[in-house]
């Protein structure tokens, strides 16, 4: 899959966004655009299940977003991350700021 | 058992030698062809395959934004020795780089409030993903190699 695709929904607990594709310096704006618009309005899921790779740039977004959330008393979960985004995750040593669940029943 | 496959399977080690060779122009466009390039590559496994997607993607995405523009573009190599050590070599001529390599900046991640996200994560990727990083430059160009 070459390109990224988002996908909005919005309950009545929070939102969710479904992410597909790479996050990479290629794609990674359109991602920031769309956490950025809900981490600081809502509590917000992001399903990452189906993304293929997340680069450094995509890495620092989630970050901003996750501090974000917090200033705006708000939370952030990151559902079901791929095998990949897992790692990339936890090769910074910061997995530990990211609320990483396995059903959406664990967040809202 | 015909006699090739006994020969195949005497030698086990020698099978697993792989190695693969590609050229780049060195821009953003080529990342979705970089990416298919990996996904073909005869990985180990899919553990040793995503550490070689997140290694290569953001050594390939620095070259794009701190060495070009890359007028002979950028060679890509991938090798596997017998022993199923993964390396990824990336060959290109660039001085932007090599000042930019030289340059002060911060060693940790830090926020960057012109881009609104932290900075400084990638280096801390590719060093814990892999087992050596080295940049190399010389009269033929430069070069970067990673051992996993």
């Amino acid at each position: 899959m070459d390109q990224l695709n988002i996908s909005e929904k919005v309950t009545d607990r929070g939102a969710i966004l479904v992410v597909e594709g790479p996050v990479n310096s290629y794609t990674f704006t359109e991602f920031q655009t769309k956490v950025y618009a809900w981490s600081k309005k809502t509590d917000l899921v992001i399903d990452m299940s189906a993304v293929t790779s997340l680069s450094s740039a995509g890495l620092g977004v989630l970050m901003a977003a996750i501090d974000d959330a917090a200033d705006a008393g708000r939370k952030l979960w990151i559902l079901k991350p791929s095998e990949i985004v897992r790692m990339a995750i936890e090769s910074t040593g910061f997995a530990d700021s990211f609320a990483m669940i396995g059903a959406l029943r664990e967040a809202f | 058992m015909g006699a090739a496959e006994r020969r195949k399977r005497a030698r086990p080690s020698a099978l697993r030698e792989r190695r693969a060779v590609a050229r780049f122009q060195g821009t953003r466009t080529d990342f979705p062809a970089f990416e298919h390039l990996v996904d073909g590559l005869d990985c180990p496994d899919d553990k040793a395959r995503a550490r070689l997607r997140l290694v290569g993607l953001e050594l390939f995405d620095n070259l794009v934004r701190h060495a070009g523009p890359l007028r002979g573009g950028v060679r890509m190599r991938y090798g596997e020795d017998a022993s199923g050590r993964m390396s990824l070599a990336f060959s290109f001529r660039s001085r932007r780089f090599r000042a930019w390599l030289k340059a002060p900046g911060p060693s940790l991640p830090s926020w960057s409030p012109a881009e609104k996200r932290w900075r400084g994560l990638g280096l801390i990727m590719v060093r814990n993903l892999s087992s050596r990083v080295e940049h190399r430059s010389g009269p033929s160009g430069d070069r970067i190699v990673v051992t996993f």
